[in-house]
């Protein structure tokens, strides 16, 4: 049923992502290069380590609350206030969940790890699970219309809580969450969809790492999809957004049981500020087109646009209280009519047509479904795999909403060059930027998938790819899935399954410091925040007095919160390797009051505050080139060149 | 000298079974605690790459007090109590008179470093009720000498404990052995031990007053090591304590302790999260902080409440508050000229 359902409650505040930035820029991978001021903060001249080089990497949530709940009656959808005001929070008796990227040569999936929710009533926890790492999703980068760069995106983060545990719903008096226990019953599981903007990656501002959230939290059924909604896909006709109104890729469902269609706008509309103010763009009011030849940004008429309300997105506090959710009664006929027809929004444009006589002033599309109403949906999204070992991704489609049976059909991208490096900075300029996608072979997987009612899984089999970044392990492949037929538009532009096939590694027998340096020196130049502040890890000496710790988080598992690396790309015989060498050090005598106090080593002397302006535009930089034409000649066909 | 209660000392001679003790248990191992902000806040305070002798020997103490609840901890759990450390109350308020500590005696606060701060308040924290007077070379005159008791110390509470423990007889020791916390990878078996018997309840008791005291005859325990009276001595003389041939046979002339104002930051004196603007990246951080700090306590509490394997993420959660402090101490507080502090402020509900 997924959280986009008549059951669910919605919850809005603020997230604090203090990703490190150190490792925005390929180039720094590169031990032989890596200069110390990489671990600076960025200055008008100079990238360095960017505008966060000290992140701890941790995500967590900010005085979030519930703003609102909704059940389900018989078939009637009723809203719920007693969770009002709740708290949404992090786990509190074990570290800070941690946001990371796959690679640095994609940077536009970033995930969760280790993020465990709470709902707490007052003092007392009421809900708990532990989010399941899915990246996010449907990222764009002009949501806001006032502002530019990171700081303008917005996304969506769609996954599973597992290991559920709630509360029995005696005297809490809310119907939700009742209803929501019985979900857990069945399967120890909630869907739960976070959605991220307003991001300040300003060092001089106050509210430095943080930005505005809203989630919203509903049941999971066994077989669906964790990380997208297998539903109703809306998707500009080009680009990112829609043609005058601004809207990117989201998704809806048509409520089987209640006759609701649910919307999820929560990462949709266009906004003027980080808070979550909308960018009013007149009436939007969603309905059924019944005739699937009606683009976006065309007038609709009375004879094939069957109007189901319109969308209060403009009410003070609208995002924050419905979480971005839309839920629209449906007549039988109408959704008998939804069922087998493409839905859309209108708007009334500013030249709207229906001033001319044109469009009995119904507007015309603000967006609409996908045509034929098909999506093909692919998961986990990101994927890592050590050299000879096989994962497993699922397929599913479906075609107005119902699960489809047809074939997908699935592609290496191939060679991609120039990805994951920042701006001209000729401290870097002379380091080659690897390319990715090469070679071909070390991936494999079938062409084609047959998608059933519950998804498919195929096994994506890794071989070694035989170190062909160099100074970076293993090799970053996009595998691009759709429909037989499918154009582009129908797919978000950085939707493809990302794959990180690590490189062949032989344990040595006897692990020495040199077997794991380049691997260690490595984590030790991109977190300074450890390496400055706590324990470098590029040096022995450092690593051996403080064997048992960095052996605790090098054995941690990947879902803990202190795992080691924080990026997780390490692979197993690379960590057996670094278990092994810990394992053999003595570290000097514990009892020694001289030995040096970890945190206070004597390294590279920290400044306060930095009083310059430093942009964050991570995430933009990698998005524009990526998407830059041009990036592959015809001719190559992804097999390796020199 | 930490002057403790009388009435302290007088409850743990009345107690009749070790169920009367857990008051007396609990109130040592809120006094190990109620340290360690104090003196986290001084080392927190030292700029990275500076001041690395005064850090090393701040350091060194916080880690053993650190101990030191741990072994509380296990006494606690050892005689059949349950440590409550999971809780507001457990935090003293700073400034404020240490747990058990006469109100008057001592007032205890979080700032930052200076030698004044480690002569007025951390000697006296950790002065042993006879210290040696240990010359200070070259000659600042005689070091700080001991004040005249009037009141229990904190020796003499724990002395009373272990005769009291010895008056109970061996049966005292009823807890479950599965609740005792000891792992040789942060603390050697000679420091944290599983206490399974009146011996091993003895013993743990040692650790805890030699390490801080020292014994009677000399400024080092019985591992040699200096106590911590004397190690903040070093930092307030500047030299390292030594061997010396002349009477007492040691004295505060050894390797220089250098501390340099301009390398550390100064810090807010006794501050709350309340100070700090809401809408700064002062107070941003100090409530990071503050949660790490509060899940370190809930940590803690499910360690020593039938969790041992829990003090792993403990230490975890310790490194996280640790790096989160760095980032707060160089952050200025608006208005006030002075860089932020961490506040050591329990968070219930999740940040704000």
């Amino acid at each position: 049923m997924v959280y986009l359902s008549p059951i669910r409650f919605s919850f809005a505040g603020r997230f604090q992502a203090d990703v490190s930035t150190v490792n925005n820029d390929v180039r720094h991978y590169d031990n032989e290069a890596f200069r110390p001021n990489f671990q600076d903060l960025s200055t008008r001249d100079n990238p360095n380590g960017w505008w966060n080089p000290t992140g701890s990497g941790a995500f967590r949530f900010v005085g979030c609350h519930v703003t609102g709940a909704s059940y389900l009656d018989g078939t009637t959808v009723r809203d719920d206030r007693a969770l009002d005001g709740a708290t949404i929070t992090g786990a509190a008796d074990r570290s800070a969940g941690k946001l990371v990227d796959i690679d640095p040569q994609w940077q536009l999936a970033s995930a969760p790890w280790g993020l465990a929710v709470r709902l707490l009533l007052g003092d007392t926890e009421i809900l708990r699970g532990e989010f399941k790492s899915h990246p996010f999703r449907d990222l764009w980068f002009s949501r806001n219309v006032d502002q530019s760069a990171d700081g303008a995106a917005s996304s969506t983060f769609q996954s599973v809580l597992e290991n559920v545990q709630i509360a029995p719903p005696d005297g809490i008096g809310s119907m939700a969450l009742a209803q929501l226990g019985k979900s857990v019953a069945a399967t120890g599981r909630l869907s739960i969809r976070l959605t991220t903007f307003g991001y300040d990656g300003q060092a001089t501002s106050p509210s430095f790492t943080l930005g505005t959230m809203i989630g919203t939290i509903g049941p999971c059924l066994p077989g669906e999809p964790e990380s997208f909604v297998l539903g109703r896909r809306f998707a500009p006709a080009a680009g990112f957004t829609s043609y005058g109104a601004g809207i990117t890729y989201f998704s809806g469902r048509v409520d089987r049981e209640s006759h609701a269609l649910l919307l999820d706008l929560s990462n949709a509309l266009q906004l003027t500020d980080s808070a979550g103010t909308p960018n009013d763009i007149g009436r939007l009011r969603a309905g059924i087109l019944t005739d699937d030849a009606i683009a976006e940004n065309t007038p609709v008429t009375a004879t094939n646009f069957i109007d189901l309300g319109e969308i209060d997105y403009r009410a003070p506090q609208w995002l924050a209280d419905t979480g971005g959710v839309v839920a629209l009664s449906l007549t039988d006929a109408q959704y008998e009519a939804a069922n087998a027809h493409p839905l859309a929004l209108t708007y009334d444009a500013p030249f709207n047509p229906g001033e001319t006589g044109e469009a009995d002033g119904r507007g015309v599309v603000a967006i609409r479904e996908t045509t034929g109403g098909l999506l093909a949906g692919a998961e986990p999204a990101v994927v890592r795999i050590d050299a000879g070992a096989t994962a497993d991704v699922t397929f599913y489609a479906a075609r107005y909403g119902r699960p489809l049976s047809t074939d997908v059909n699935l592609r290496q991208v191939g060679r991609v060059p120039g990805q994951g490096a920042g701006t001209t900075n000729p401290q870097v300029d002379d380091i080659p930027i690897p390319d990715i996608g090469v070679p071909t072979e070390a991936l494999t997987f079938p062409a084609t998938v047959s998608t059933s009612a519950t998804g498919t899984a195929i096994t994506l089999q890794g071989t070694d790819p035989g170190n062909p970044r160099q100074y970076l392990d293993g090799q970053l492949y996009l595998i691009d899935y759709r429909l037989p037929g499918q154009g582009n538009q129908a797919r978000q532009p950085f939707d493809f399954v990302v794959v990180h096939v690590r490189d062949a590694y032989a344990v040595p027998q006897n692990p020495a410091w040199a077997d794991i340096a380049p691997t260690m020196t490595q984590y030790g130049n991109l977190y300074p925040i450890m390496s400055r502040a706590y324990i470098d890890l590029g040096d022995e000496a450092a690593v051996a007095a403080n064997r048992d710790i960095v052996a605790l988080a090098f054995s941690a598992p990947m879902t803990d919160p202190n795992h080691m690396p924080v990026t997780r790309d390490l692979s197993q015989p690379k960590r057996q390797a670094i278990l092994a060498w810990l394992a053999s050090v003595t570290p000097p005598a514990r009892d020694d009051p001289d030995a040096p106090v970890s945190g206070h080593r004597p390294a590279v002397r920290q400044s306060g505050r930095p009083d310059y302006e430093s942009p964050s535009d991570s995430k933009t930089v990698f998005a524009n080139r990526f998407l830059r034409a041009g990036r592959r000649t015809p001719a190559d066909s992804g097999s390796e060149v020199t | 000298m930490l002057k403790i209660d009388p009435n302290r000392l007088a409850a743990v001679q009345a107690a009749e079974n070790a169920e009367q003790l857990w008051p007396s248990v609990q109130a040592a191992i809120e006094l190990e605690h109620a340290t360690i902000p104090p003196y986290l806040t001084a080392l927190f305070s030292i700029k990275q790459g500076y001041n690395v002798e005064a850090a090393t020997i701040i350091g060194s103490v916080v880690r053993e007090e650190m101990l030191h609840m741990a072994i509380a901890s296990n006494l606690m759990n050892a005689i059949g109590g349950r440590p409550d450390i999971d809780n507001p109350r457990f935090i003293p308020a700073y400034p404020g008179p240490l747990p058990m500590g006469v109100r008057s005696s001592l007032t205890v606060g979080l700032s930052k470093l200076t030698r004044r701060l480690a002569y007025d308040v951390f000697m006296d924290i950790e002065e042993p009720e006879n210290p040696i007077e240990v010359p200070v070379v070259p000659s600042l005159g005689a070091a700080k000498t001991a004040d005249t008791p009037e009141y229990a110390t904190i020796g003499a509470f724990y002395a009373a404990i272990k005769q009291k423990l010895i008056d109970v007889g061996p049966a005292v020791i009823a807890g479950d052995p599965s609740r005792q916390v000891a792992d040789a990878r942060w603390y050697p078996a000679t420091e944290l031990f599983p206490i399974l018997s009146l011996p091993d309840a003895l013993k743990a008791i040692d650790v805890i007053v030699e390490q801080g005291e020292g014994t009677s005859t000399s400024p080092v325990d019985g591992d040699g090591q200096v106590a911590h009276y004397y190690r903040f001595g070093e930092l307030v003389y500047g030299r390292r304590l030594v061997r010396v041939p002349e009477p007492p046979g040691w004295a505060y002339a050894g390797a220089p302790v250098p501390l340099d104002p301009a390398g550390v930051w100064d810090l807010l004196d006794d501050a709350k999260a309340a100070d700090y603007p809401s809408d700064s990246s002062a107070r941003v951080l100090v409530e990071a902080f503050n949660s790490a700090y509060t899940n370190l306590l809930r940590c803690l509490q499910l360690t020593f409440d039938g969790a041992p394997g829990k003090l792993d993420m403990a230490l975890s959660v310790m490194v996280e508050m640790q790096l989160t402090a760095q980032k707060l101490v160089c952050t200025p507080v608006p208005g006030t000229g002075k860089y932020a502090a961490p506040t050591f402020e329990y968070t219930g509900g999740g940040l704000r």
